[in-house]
């Protein structure tokens, strides 16, 4: 380890020529190997995917501010309910916990870059192209994916525009673009670790960043061939999923869901590792359990590999299999309780003050819980064939992954911020971003639950009349929820360009190797191995 | 701060109320059947355990929250770590878990119990319409969505049910044990009425099972449940429970209105309508089952849906034309209309095809025009079963009879009452090889099954009697006409005797 970081010295010693800046211009994004400006890419390509697919979510949600067609034509409607899924999942929570990796995992182990820093670079450049195609789909004859982003066959095959090939091969680089990032961090955790840095003392980012790494290299090529047997079924007359040539079509929502469940865990285990970093900071107090964190973060991750058929109970499966998939989802509570749990018992007699990250913080813990309790109330079989496919369910998986992950994210952004630029960012901004992205997200997600449990069922582009006061309700909220991202967007242009100088250490409770170098971290951080004590 | 907490509070009080009042448009219903009873129990006992260790968290949160502030002077504590407490949240929430699970276990075995039914009727969905067929007295019938365009193009004021009313309900009666046979033609739908507390998928080529039995008549509604297309908003349900006499009085008039149809399918066949009649209800029949894809407007839509203003088909040859409406196109969404439309309106909607929107070809499709077609036998055969009445002809032994109750109580759901099967997925009955071929073969099938296919062995549901009526039957219905008559002897020497 300690002969590895000395050649490494060596090697930067001798490219120093153009000094520890980098080149300027255009082709610095465009060839960097730099862990800092990849990071910086993928950040900013995943804020751009999450205007893009937030767009699409306001064309879904002005088309149902009341009943009747008036903005939009099924068919479009369902084209955007599609992408609008498929970017926030791919192109939107993806990139950006890639990004997160790629910025704070070598400076959270005293590494000096990715240690694949290539690899690292093709990994985020694939993704552009990735998105180009699928977005360029929407513009061709017939349209683009209309089938929802869980694409079930035969309505993704047979039935399916012709533009679908567009849609697979999209599908297929931006798997490549998550195993390559995969293993990259795979790699960086297990073999650039400063001396001293044992896995029992990586912050949890890293940890939680480890095991998702783990479950994208496990997934992706499921989904991968998952995709290849729509195309081969849809192009090349073979019957995967099609019962006339003996298939079977719900064999696809097996292989599907057999990625889609872990899927939905590698969106949010790097959130559990971001809010226990932040919420011992601001409680300026140890987090309470960190082992018990570790060991609950890798039982989640097993345990949803025996879960994915919670999403198929409606699908005709016998008894002893839906009884399995039920008690098996009612299990995953419990390392979750236990995380929520931590962070409390953390806050629990700290010195608590209230900065933006920790703001986001909190809300985190509140909301996700309670897509936990209504992902606890999916799991009970027969009321889940009462909740399966109506805006219960849109209201749960938002609350996981909107108030959730992204709320996370944005902690994360506002807590790292002063490190990756060097500036305090406006905190009063700030707190205004989190107060109406609050308030708005409960007002467009909360009554979801309501429209569900009335009998609203998902992905249609008009309603009943006794839907309608809700619907108005929701689509104002969304629509402020989305002008309230724009708020953000002030607040990190402000951040980049200037403001008050921060301090090495900007939170007073911070621990970690990356406050320990100075703000900016310097292009190239931890040349020499850092001291673990 | 306080007053916040104090704000946050009033609301969930009042949202709590707001639930708690049972039958309202917040909350789950709790419908008609004893199985939604118990659902909608297991929905509100899991909430209000979700809600309770939600207000107990979150309490100790915010209580920290409030007092464990820097600003009022709050020091941090340095505890962490605690084996004893980690064991306790594991150890607690898991007996909630088993308390959970034990009602919810039972409630789904009760649920998924379709044995004992009074009554069988077969749904297939198609886009964007369910098919419902009576299995114990052999009839069905298409429910559309009945919502005038015009309302959904806000070109009209939106009536009570909008979008969730269908031109001809599913009718059943009360207290009766309905079980559903739930299937699909093209893509995946599901079928969902929330006041029974059932939602199953329609899955092509696959049967799913269902039941319900209702206390209370009344017409309840729901909707299709699973992303099908373009119009998955568009194909509600409507089933309407009738009392036991009720039922049975609707139930004369439709077996009534059923021979009626066929006598007009007669008549339709020997009277010429003129170019104006033709193109009144080629147009209704039009906007109703074509216009969803190929547009009011005959363009269809570029890259999804073909038009059929200025195409090959509609100027072309008329018995090409007259195919691809009656048979439907494999491999695309073009659905078979022979079995959705009488031939008068298929033949008016082919003519309207050829002549709207500049087409002007001129022709007038005549109904017998379908029959003489020689575009495709099949065309020729589906007609006959429209004319030709009862299933089986008189002339067959009392013991094909019997048989027939057998057949469409075990035979019917994937070979259909007419014996077509569906092509791709079930194979006919009608005309097969085996049912024209070597008895003991057919036995052999019938008895044993056909490992790796759907095919079931029924040597052990059925006794010999029924198994030999079954195939008597099956080789004497829709035009087979072998002669052959089986006998339970025939049966136990060629696969020996069932249990």
């Amino acid at each position: 380890m300690t002969d590895a970081t000395a050649n490494n010295d060596q090697t930067l010693a001798a490219d120093d020529h153009h000094g520890h800046q980098p080149p300027k211009g255009l082709m610095r994004w465009v060839l960097t190997t730099n862990h800092k400006d990849i990071g910086t890419l993928y950040l900013c390509f995943s804020f751009l995917m999450f205007l893009i697919g937030g767009a699409m979510a306001m064309v879904i949600r002005a088309e149902l501010y009341q009943p009747g067609l008036q903005i939009v034509e099924p068919n479009f409607f369902n084209q955007m309910t599609t992408v609008h899924g498929l970017i926030m999942v791919f192109g939107a929570v993806m990139p950006a916990f890639t990004g997160l990796a790629n910025w704070l995992i070598p400076m959270m182990i005293g590494a000096p870059d990715m240690a694949l820093p290539r690899m690292n670079n093709w990994s985020f450049w694939i993704l552009p192209m990735a998105f180009t195609i699928l977005l360029s789909s929407l513009f061709m004859e017939g349209g683009g994916p209309n089938f929802g982003w869980t694409f079930y066959a035969p309505l993704s095959t047979t039935y399916s525009p012709d533009s679908t090939a567009l849609f697979v091969f999209a599908i297929h680089i931006m798997g490549i673009s998550s195993i390559l990032g995969a293993i990259n961090v795979v790699v960086t955790i297990i073999n650039m670790r400063a001396p001293g840095m044992t896995y029992m003392k990586m912050p949890l980012f890293v940890w939680t960043w480890l095991i998702t790494a783990f479950l994208l290299i496990a997934v992706m090529p499921v989904l991968a061939a998952t995709v290849t047997m729509v195309l081969t079924d849809k192009y090349f007359g073979t019957s995967f999923f099609e019962a006339a040539g003996g298939g079977d079509p719900v064999l696809f929502q097996h292989i599907f869901w057999f990625f889609g469940h872990p899927e939905v865990y590698i969106m949010i285990l790097p959130s559990f590792g971001i809010i226990s970093a932040i919420v011992p900071t601001f409680s300026r107090k140890k987090l309470f359990g960190y082992s018990s964190m570790v060991y609950a973060t890798s039982s989640i991750a097993l345990l949803s590999f025996v879960v994915w058929a919670h999403h198929m109970f409606t699908t005709g499966m016998p008894v002893a299999a839906e009884l399995f998939f039920m008690y098996c989802t009612m299990l995953i509570s419990i390392p979750t309780g236990v995380k929520v749990f931590n962070w409390v018992a953390t806050m629990w007699r700290g010195s608590l003050t209230f900065e933006t990250p920790m703001l986001f913080s909190i809300a985190f813990i509140v909301l996700f819980t309670i897509g936990g309790f209504s992902g606890l109330m999916l799991a009970i079989t027969p009321a889940d064939f009462q909740y399966h496919d109506t805006y219960f369910v849109v209201a749960h998986f938002h609350y996981v992954l909107v108030t959730g992950a992204i709320f996370s994210i944005m902690a994360a952004a506002y807590y790292w911020l002063p490190k990756w630029t060097g500036h305090m960012y406006d905190e009063r901004l700030g707190k205004i971003h989190f107060w109406c992205s609050l308030i708005s997200v409960n007002v467009l997600f909360f009554p979801m639950h309501f429209l569900g449990l009335a009998g609203m069922p998902r992905r249609i582009p008009d309603y009943a009349l006794q839907f309608a006061d809700f619907n108005q309700l929701v689509s104002i909220g969304g629509f402020a929820f989305g002008l309230s991202q724009l708020i953000f967007l002030v607040v990190l242009v402000k951040c980049v360009r200037g403001g008050e100088k921060a301090p090495a250490k900007p939170w007073e409770g911070a621990e970690g190797l990356e406050w320990e170098m100075p703000s900016p971290a310097p292009y190239h951080s931890h040349t020499t191995p850092p001291e673990i004590k | 701060m306080q007053k916040i907490i104090k704000i946050f509070a009033t609301l969930g009080v009042v949202s709590l109320a707001f639930v708690a009042r049972g039958e309202s448009s917040f909350n789950m219903t709790q419908g008609v059947t004893d199985i939604s009873h118990r659902v909608y129990d297991l929905h509100m006992t899991i909430l209000y355990i979700c809600v309770a260790i939600g207000v107990v968290v979150f309490g100790v949160m915010f209580y920290s929250i409030v007092k464990h502030r820097k600003s009022s002077g709050a020091k941090a504590a340095q505890f962490h770590e605690s084996t004893k407490v980690e064991l306790l949240w594991t150890i607690i929430p898991f007996f909630i878990l088993i308390a959970m699970a034990i009602p919810a276990t039972t409630t789904l075995i009760e649920m998924e119990d379709n044995s004992k039914a009074d009554i069988t009727i077969k749904i297939t969905a198609s886009q964007w319409k369910w098919h419902y067929q009576y299995f114990d007295h052999d009839f069905g019938f298409f429910s559309l969505l009945a919502t005038p365009s015009e309302q959904i193009k806000n070109k009209a004021t939106k009536t009570t049910n909008y979008l969730l009313e269908v031109d001809r309900h599913l009718v059943i009666p009360v207290n009766k044990k309905v079980r559903f046979l739930i299937t699909a033609d093209d893509v995946i739908h599901a079928w969902w009425v929330p006041a029974f507390a059932v939602k199953q998928d329609a899955n092509p080529g696959f049967i799913n099972e269902a039941w319900t039995r209702v206390n209370e008549p009344g017409i309840y509604r729901g909707q299709c449940a699973e992303l099908c297309g373009k119009d998955h908003g568009f194909m509600p349900i409507v089933v309407e429970v009738l009392s036991e006499v009720d039922y049975q009085q609707w139930l004369k008039g439709q077996l009534a209105q059923v021979a009626r149809d066929k006598q007009a399918e007669q008549q339709a066949l020997s009277s010429t309508v003129t170019l104006e009649e033709s193109m009144l209800l080629g147009k209704t029949v039009y906007d109703g089952r074509c216009a969803a894809c190929h547009q009011q407007n005959g363009q269809g839509i570029p890259g999804a849906f073909p038009a059929i203003k200025g195409s090959a088909i509609a100027l072309g040859d008329v018995n090409a034309h007259i195919d691809i409406v009656a048979n439907g196109k494999a491999g695309t969404a073009m659905q078979a209309f022979s079995a959705q439309l009488s031939s008068k309106e298929l033949a008016a909607v082919i003519t309207y095809e050829r002549n709207a929107w500049g087409n002007d070809t001129g022709d007038v499709v005549q109904a017998s025009d379908l029959v003489q077609s020689n575009a495709n036998d099949s065309i020729i055969e589906k007609f006959d079963e429209k004319i030709v009445t009862p299933a089986v002809a008189e002339k067959i032994e009392p013991v094909a009879r019997s048989g027939e109750a057998v057949y469409l109580a075990h035979c019917a759901a994937c070979h259909q009452v007419t014996g077509a099967g569906i092509p791709g997925a079930f194979p006919a009955l009608k005309g097969s090889p085996i049912a024209l071929g070597d008895v003991s073969l057919h036995i052999i099938m019938v008895a044993n099954g056909k490992p790796g296919t759907a095919m079931q062995g029924f040597k052990n549901q059925l006794t010999a009697d029924e198994l030999a009526a079954v195939i008597t039957y099956e080789r004497n219905a829709w035009g087979n006409d072998t002669g052959d008559t089986v006998v339970a002897s025939d049966i136990e020497s060629t696969v020996g005797g069932n249990k």
